[in-house]
């Protein structure tokens, strides 16, 4: 691909322009900036370097960067293969983006790591992955290509893993995944996005794995728009957000129909935030929603307490909510537990509820679908929704911060420097994950 | 229920007066759209009136002058420049806008996150003057002393003296003063615009520009939500026939913009500044259902 260059051009111009944030805020040093001959495995920021982007440019493939306690007010785009972005601290290494600077971790290149630090107060993204990018950078919402993305043209960022990682107050996505494969997302935390925390999209084969997160406070807490077939999302809290869950299709983006992800393990509850900004569609206390998503399973989730609707199925224009399996989840005290909004353009079809102790369903008949088979899309009765009272959003600038998270491995292996990334993410097995108590990862909300 | 107070934010799509919450509920739930479609109004209302072509004029002083496209950072900070107002709250805006022979000035505060304005309007002699409240869809009027400021908080609002405020629909199509209104209290917006999108419309950087000594750049708003293709576009391509100029600083705050009303083609400056404590929203549109 001829853009790696250009990549390298532009980051070396927002690293000239922190540096020169560095000094001219007197923050000392002055160690060298510049690349030296001899590519490091391991560079120490502020030590080796004093910004984070001029330690991308001495690090070697496979290296690690590790990152001393401080505020960093950098974009970082980490374009070394197989490089581990670690810090030290959780909750002490920031990457902030003073509400001017348009993301804060941008990796586009395979095998990278990101690890045990906080982003906040972007425009745009905390932390994102993604192949699809030019030499200005990641080529996001409204970018050539974004509608049909020419996998030859924009091959697919492989292998990449995001851990103990906060992101907060970002203007629309905490951690953000597109056009990549093979990646974790774990033990991470994401509030205060005006359009959604967590967000996996446009991949086919994904081979995605997002496990042991936390999302409140959000328009929406996980999205996935058009990213299909091996995407597990398990034992997440994605609670008291405005939408807990989305699983979308998306013609504004590459790959529809969105299909055949594993929901497991998860708790989405609660999901009437106040202090979070508005759902772009005034979209609030829907627990999971499934739009025009084909074949997925959901599975032993905890979906309790969203004023509108628990897990709700409709069209995507004219692509169905077909065949997705609605399996041995707790559901309860939502507006209604179950529904199906789908219009007669699209009906849904194939789609089963089994071991699903439902109370309320939009149309009852959903009560009685039972695995295989499902349902026969029955168009309900709109008047029946129920309406409830939206709050005004607030800026995502001004959402409160969340608590101190877990820090990754304390202690000396803190300056380990891991082998590479697998071809493959192993997956956890679903019976891994029962339904989870209402306490799960509580411990690390602001809300709970 | 008195009539210029709305329904609470609870009620379900009361009618009734001009602050409806189904209005204002449509009004946020929109999604994020391009700063073009904030200007539609105006577009509509030159468009009416035989619009002249008046050519931007680049200051040839400046380095870089232009009119030329937006690099991407100045389309990200014209991106976040309705954002800025939300994040603020509350701004005063003020202007002067001729309509109908008549020389209106304005000074007032919008608020932007609960999408209402709200101050005082007086003719140039002088002579008259009016509170006013707005939102995207109407206006309130309230007699008022000529060369006072509008004060907070609002009058009449309680008691015999609301019988003073009287309403009507906001109707940008038909007055200055009201596309005027309707521009500036749809200037907000909770996320950033697109801003590789804006960088491939017809926005156009003119040149630098300072405001009160805060250094800021010119920039001619889109024409439309598209991306611009010379090959196809109708439109010049050069800034000459947008309707809005901003005034942006280097964080996308908003100092001053221009926007051009029909005829003759003049440009109305508005100029912004800050107004940190000014609350006025709850007044008009919270509380009891009236």
């Amino acid at each position: 691909m001829s853009s790696a260059g250009g990549i390298r051009r532009w980051r070396a111009v927002v690293s000239a322009a922190a540096i020169v944030t560095v000094l001219v805020a007197g923050c000392g040093s002055s160690p060298s900036s510049e690349p030296t001959a001899e590519p490091n495995d391991l560079v120490h920021v502020p030590g080796d370097a004093a910004t984070i982007s001029a330690a991308m440019d001495l690090v070697a493939p496979g290296g690690l960067v590790l990152v001393e306690p401080g505020t960093y007010a950098e974009e970082v785009t980490v374009d070394v293969e197989d490089v581990t972005l670690r810090g030290t601290d959780r909750n002490t290494v920031v990457i902030d983006g003073g509400g001017t600077r348009s993301f804060g971790v941008f990796a586009s290149a395979d095998g990278v790591r990101i690890e045990n630090l906080t982003v906040h107060s972007t425009l745009f993204y905390g932390v994102l992955v993604t192949g699809l990018h030019d030499e200005n950078g990641p080529l996001a919402h409204g970018g050539p290509g974004y509608t049909e993305l020419d996998p030859s043209r924009f091959p697919p960022v492989q292998r990449f893993a995001i851990d103990h990682v906060t992101s907060y107050n970002n203007g629309l996505y905490g951690i953000y995944a597109f056009n990549a494969q093979h990646g974790t997302i774990t033990n991470s935390y994401a509030s205060g996005s005006a359009d959604s925390g967590f967000y996996v999209g446009q991949c086919e084969q994904c081979d995605i794995l997002v496990a042991g997160n936390v999302a409140e406070r959000n328009a929406i807490g996980f999205e996935n728009a058009n990213a299909s077939d091996s995407v597990t999302i398990a034992g997440n809290r994605f609670s008291h957000n405005r939408i807990g869950m989305t699983l979308i299709s998306n013609y504004q983006e590459a790959f529809t129909p969105q299909r055949d992800n594993l929901v497991v393990g998860n708790l989405v509850s609660d999901n009437t935030s106040a202090d979070s900004p508005a759902h772009a569609l005034g979209g609030f206390g829907v627990g999971l929603a499934i739009n025009g998503g084909q074949g997925n399973r959901v599975v032993a989730n905890r979906i309790e307490g969203n004023p509108v609707v628990g897990v709700q199925l409709s069209n995507a224009e004219d692509l169905p909510a077909v065949g997705n399996q609605i399996l041995d989840n707790i559901v309860g005290a939502n507006g209604f537990d179950l529904a199906d909004t789908s219009a007669a353009r699209a009906p849904s079809s194939g789609n089963c509820f089994d071991g699903t102790a439902a109370t309320t369903a939009l149309p009852a008949s959903l009560l009685r679908v039972t695995c295989p088979g499902g349902n026969a899309g029955e168009i309900a009765d709109g008047g029946a929704w129920p309406r409830v009272d939206v709050p005004v959003g607030m800026s995502f600038l001004q959402v409160p911060a969340p608590p101190a998270q877990p820090s990754l491995q304390p202690g000396a292996a803190v300056e380990e420097i891991p082998g590479p990334l697998p071809a493959q993410v192993t997956m956890p097995a679903e019976a891994d994950f029962p339904v989870p108590e209402a306490s799960l990862l509580a411990d690390r909300s602001g809300v709970a | 229920m008195h009539r210029v107070r709305p329904a609470p934010r609870a009620a379900q799509a009361q009618p009734g007066p001009w602050l409806r919450q189904d209005a204002l509920a449509g009004r946020r739930s929109r999604t994020r759209a391009l700063l073009a479609v904030l200007i539609a109004t105006v577009v509509f209302l030159a468009g009416c009136s035989g619009d002249a072509e008046q050519p931007v004029e680049p200051d040839a002083t400046t380095a870089g002058a232009g009119p030329r496209p937006l690099t991407s950072e100045e389309a990200e900070r014209l991106a976040v420049a309705r954002f800025r107002n939300y994040d603020d709250g509350v701004r005063e805006v003020s202007f002067e806008v001729t309509d109908s022979g008549v020389t209106y000035a304005v000074d007032a505060w919008v608020d932007w996150v609960n999408h209402v304005g709200y101050g005082a309007v007086a003719d140039a002699a002088g002579s008259e003057s009016l509170l006013l409240a707005w939102t995207p869809s109407g206006l309130s009027t309230y007699p008022w002393t000529p060369g006072e400021p509008a004060p907070l908080p609002a009058p009449g609002l309680a008691g015999a003296a609301a019988q003073e405020w009287t309403s009507s629909e906001l109707a940008p199509d038909a007055s200055r003063l009201h596309t005027l209104l309707a521009l500036v209290v749809d200037l907000g917006a909770d996320r950033p615009d697109n801003a590789l999108l804006l960088s491939q419309t017809d926005a156009r950087w003119l040149r630098v520009d300072d405001v009160d000594g805060v250094s800021v750049d010119v920039i001619a708003g889109p024409t439309a939500d598209v991306v611009y293709d010379p090959a196809t576009s109708t439109a010049a391509g050069d800034g000459s026939d947008a309707t809005v100029r901003y005034w942006v600083t280097d964080d996308g705050t908003i100092l001053r913009l221009e926007v051009r009303l029909g005829g003759a083609g003049e440009w109305t400056p508005v100029e912004f500044g800050p107004a940190a404590d000014v609350e006025f929203a709850q007044d008009f549109l919270g509380g009891e259902g009236g």
